[in-house]
């Protein structure tokens, strides 16, 4: 093995082989630029100086990927372990620029942003609606530590991120030597199923099967590697050099657990005693491609389903036994089935009842009985345990449980229904019922089939709002952006990601491959990530963007009795968020009233579609909405689980 | 005081609960009073008159005004609790208990009353309705929730 110098750059890693690398990769896996992209000057012939992108998007379309072959260096080594593995997209940043390039020379799709947070926010998101691990990186220092929040979004969510980032040279370590050397593994303790600062060059393949061991078995969790020098370019020039270069089938199993005999006798059992079961389709469900298995299972035993988790969508709502909008029945439950529930939540957070039993069907064992006293623990694949239960359970009839399921949806919808029509009467500014319910209406009973878009749920007090009349027809149609960690920011990132899956039809996207995203966020949120706004025009990703632009953060009702403890939650009012997207290549709508919300809606999505670009419709709203003695019906609060879910 | 065949009942129920891990910590202060943790992190206070048959979650709900909309509303959300319009497995049936709302000193109390020695059905009914006022709370008055159980405003 040959090593090369630390702090000896090779000749075909810089920043600008980095930039056009990412391009590479992305535009000829997926043909990204879909408008034709001309040479041309900095202005036109007016003197106008416009947005264009840059020829190399165009030029990068025709470059084909190519396979690392020995001699190779340690960067190339992971990266092919990454494109054997099927990483499906790299979502990064500047930096870490060898093993950028080399995934992204093996034609695994690269997106790169504005920041490394949001870029990690994207492969979060893409893994949240397609299933698939997905990787972001970041340089070191600076670089790595702007993704911290978005690798304890994406634990606290289950999301199987590779987690990459640069990080100086063995050589140096602890001097501080140059700049951005830092200990990362600490500081993503915690945050993380798995983490390695890889040491040893000849033993890159075998850590690279490390992370995929992790990031593809049990319950998903961000995995962490960070790359000094010595490692990445190391030279290998036959697979001899490398320390345990296994083939995929020598150091992992595709084989999952499936349920005992005994386990699944006696959940039948209870079950089949059970007057109102319901299943709690979670995480799990989604990740075991469990959806099929779930319908089946639910329609032959006539078991309502309601989901929870970082995504939904795996029962469709159109379905009499979805009891997503159903919250008053919940507390009927005598049995619950708890499928792939991999955040738990504590006794009180579900609104099942105190007298409710509880099957638990989950992968490690570890987490049994975790939070929530459990009657019954499966130790399983989602998939196979669903599977074996409809086919021991016999055919059931529970009509008058999905009768109550089916009264009280209409008890939720008519209170939607009020609280809309309530909105419509507030006239200067834009009620979020207005927003919610027309969305809805646009998404579900217009013109397009109602399968067919995928939303990022976003947003705070908005949110509150909008999960109420969100539905799921289909896997990964809405991701669920607050989820368990509870980060309002991240939306614009997780539209990146979203789009992107969408756009390369990965996973369970690929029916709906090329339509524009809807993402929901708040004035607030739309301030952390809002310059990838940037990314999705670059990208021409066709997001369109409902920002509830309400002059201040959600939490401001606690402090409105003192100006002092008031004013640190309030920004500048009437912000004109729709010229910033125009600013950066959106197409820019302002909405000051209820009835200019529909068509400024109908206009940005028919710019999304036709020009396969972003929009951005900045709803101007009044902060006192959320007062309710004086608009009623004010902030809203939830019931778990269920479409209004987001804690577990 | 004297063990009644009542209080034995309240107790063994209560004491089901606790043992299933729905209630936490549950200490027997008395033959008829127990405290214990559940649904949020504030200690719920539950007491048993074996004389007026009547068992009670004391204080339930703090720093709550008379005349205010969220009194308002749990009372009708109690008043609904009878409706013949819920499911009986739902329902609180007036021939077996009755249930009352009082204020004191700021905090209201919820008491179920049976009519018969029938103390299982008066604990399961006493339980499941303070879970669903909850269920009610976090869904009606989220605001009160974060303001006096520490629920997360986030």
């Amino acid at each position: 093995m040959a090593r090369k110098t630390p702090g000896k750059t090779p000749p075909d890693v810089s920043r600008r082989s980095f930039i056009s690398n990412a391009m590479v990769s992305a535009t000829a896996a997926a043909a990204l630029v879909r408008t034709p992209v001309s040479a041309g000057t900095l202005a036109d012939e007016a003197g106008n100086h416009q947005i264009r992108i840059p020829d190399e998007f165009a030029k990068a379309v025709s470059v084909t990927a190519v396979k690392a072959e020995f001699p190779m260096t340690g960067a190339q080594v992971f990266a092919r372990v990454c494109k054997e593995e099927g990483l499906a997209a790299l979502f990064c940043c500047p930096g870490n620029y060898n093993v950028v390039n080399a995934i992204a020379l093996e034609g695994i799709p690269t997106f790169a942003g504005r920041n490394e947070g949001s870029m990690c926010h994207a492969a979060d998101a893409f893994s949240r609606v397609t299933g698939e691990v997905t990787a972001a990186s970041g340089t070191e220092g600076p670089g790595f530590t702007n993704m911290i929040c978005a690798i304890a979004t994406a634990n606290a969510a289950r999301s199987p991120v590779l987690v990459l980032a640069s990080n100086m040279s063995v050589f140096t370590e602890d001097t501080e030597a140059g700049i951005q050397l830092g200990h990362q593994q600490p500081t993503t303790e915690g945050l993380k199923k798995y983490g390695k600062r890889l040491i040893t060059p000849g033993r890159v393949h075998e850590y690279a099967a490390y992370a995929f061991r992790q990031l593809r078995s049990g319950v998903p969790r961000p995995v962490h590697i960070d790359f000094p020098s010595e490692v990445y370019r190391a030279q290998f020039k036959t697979a001899g050099d490398l320390a345990y270069f296994y083939d995929r089938s020598r150091y992992r199993t595709e084989s999952k657990p499936h349920p005992s005999p005994k386990d699944l006798k006696a959940a039948v059992e209870l079950l089949k005693a059970a007057q109102r079961p319901i299943i709690v389709s979670s995480n799990g469900v989604f990740y075991a491609r469990a959806w099929d298995a779930l319908k089946k299972f639910a329609e032959k035993t006539q078991i309502p389903v309601v989901e929870s988790g970082a995504m939904k969508g795996q029962i469709s709502d159109e379905s009499p036994l979805s009891a997503n909008a159903s919250p008053s029945a919940l507390a009927s439950a005598d049995v619950v089935l708890l499928v792939g529930q991999y955040c738990m939540p504590t006794v009180g957070e579900f609104a099942f009842g105190p007298d409710a039993k509880y099957i638990r069907i989950d992968p490690c064992a570890e987490d049994m009985g975790r939070n929530l006293p459990i009657d019954i623990g499966i130790i399983s694949c989602e998939k196979a345990a669903l599977e074996a239960l409809a086919e021991a359970m016999p055919a059931m009839k529970h009509e008058a449980w999905i009768g109550e399921i089916g009264a009280a949806r209409k008890k939720f919808e008519d209170e939607c229904e009020g609280y809309y029509k309530t909105g419509l009467g507030y006239a200067d500014a834009v009620h979020p019922a207005v927003i919610a319910k027309e969305l809805s209406d646009f998404l579900y009973r217009g013109k397009l089939p109602k399968e067919q878009t995928t939303v990022v749920s976003g947003g705070y007090g908005i949110a509150r709002y909008t999960r109420r009349w969100l539905r799921g027809y289909r896997p990964g149609q809405i991701l669920n952006g607050a989820y368990q960690y509870g980060a309002i920011g991240p939306d614009v990132g997780y539209s990146v990601g979203v789009a992107a899956a969408v756009r390369l039809g990965a996973g369970p996207q690929k029916a709906y491959q090329g339509h524009p995203v809807i993402c929901i966020t708040g004035d607030a949120g739309f301030g952390y990530t809002a310059m990838e706004v940037e990314t999705l025009s670059k990208y021409r990703l066709p997001v369109v963007v409902i920002v509830y632009n309400n002059n201040a953060w959600g939490t401001w009702t606690g402090n409105r009795g003192n100006a002092a403890t008031l004013a640190p939650h309030l920004f500048q009012e009437n912000v004109r968020y729709d010229k910033l997207g125009e600013a950066l290549g959106a197409h820019p709508e302002y909405v000051t009233k209820p009835g200019e919300f529909r068509p400024a809606l109908e206009r940005a999505y028919a710019v999304a579609l036709k020009e396969s670009r972003p929009a951005v419709i900045n709803c101007q709203a009044r902060k006192e909405f959320w007062i309710r003695e004086q608009f009623a019906p004010g902030f809203l609060g939830k019931v778990e689980p269920g479409c209004m879910s987001y804690f577990h | 005081m004297k063990t009644t065949s009542g209080t034995k009942a309240v107790r063994a129920s209560l004491e089901a609960y606790a043992s299933r891990g729905v209630f936490r910590g549950l200490s027997v202060k008395s033959d008829s009073e127990f405290v214990f943790t559940w649904l949020t992190e504030r200690p719920m206070r539950f007491r048993f008159d074996t004389a007026k048959k009547t068992m009670r979650f004391r204080d339930l709900l703090p720093n709550v005004e008379a005349n205010s909309h969220l009194y308002k509303d749990v009372k009708a959300f109690l008043d609904e609790r009878k409706s013949d319009e819920l499911p009986q497995h739902r329902r609180i049936d007036s021939k077996r208990a009755e249930v009352a709302l009082t204020r004191r000193n700021g905090s209201v109390s919820l008491a179920l009353k049976v009519k018969r020695s029938d103390y299982d059905y008066g604990v399961n009914k006493i339980v499941n309705l303070v879970h669903d006022l909850f269920v009610h709370l976090h869904q009606s008055h989220f605001e009160y929730l974060t303001e006096n159980f520490n629920v997360s405003q986030e």
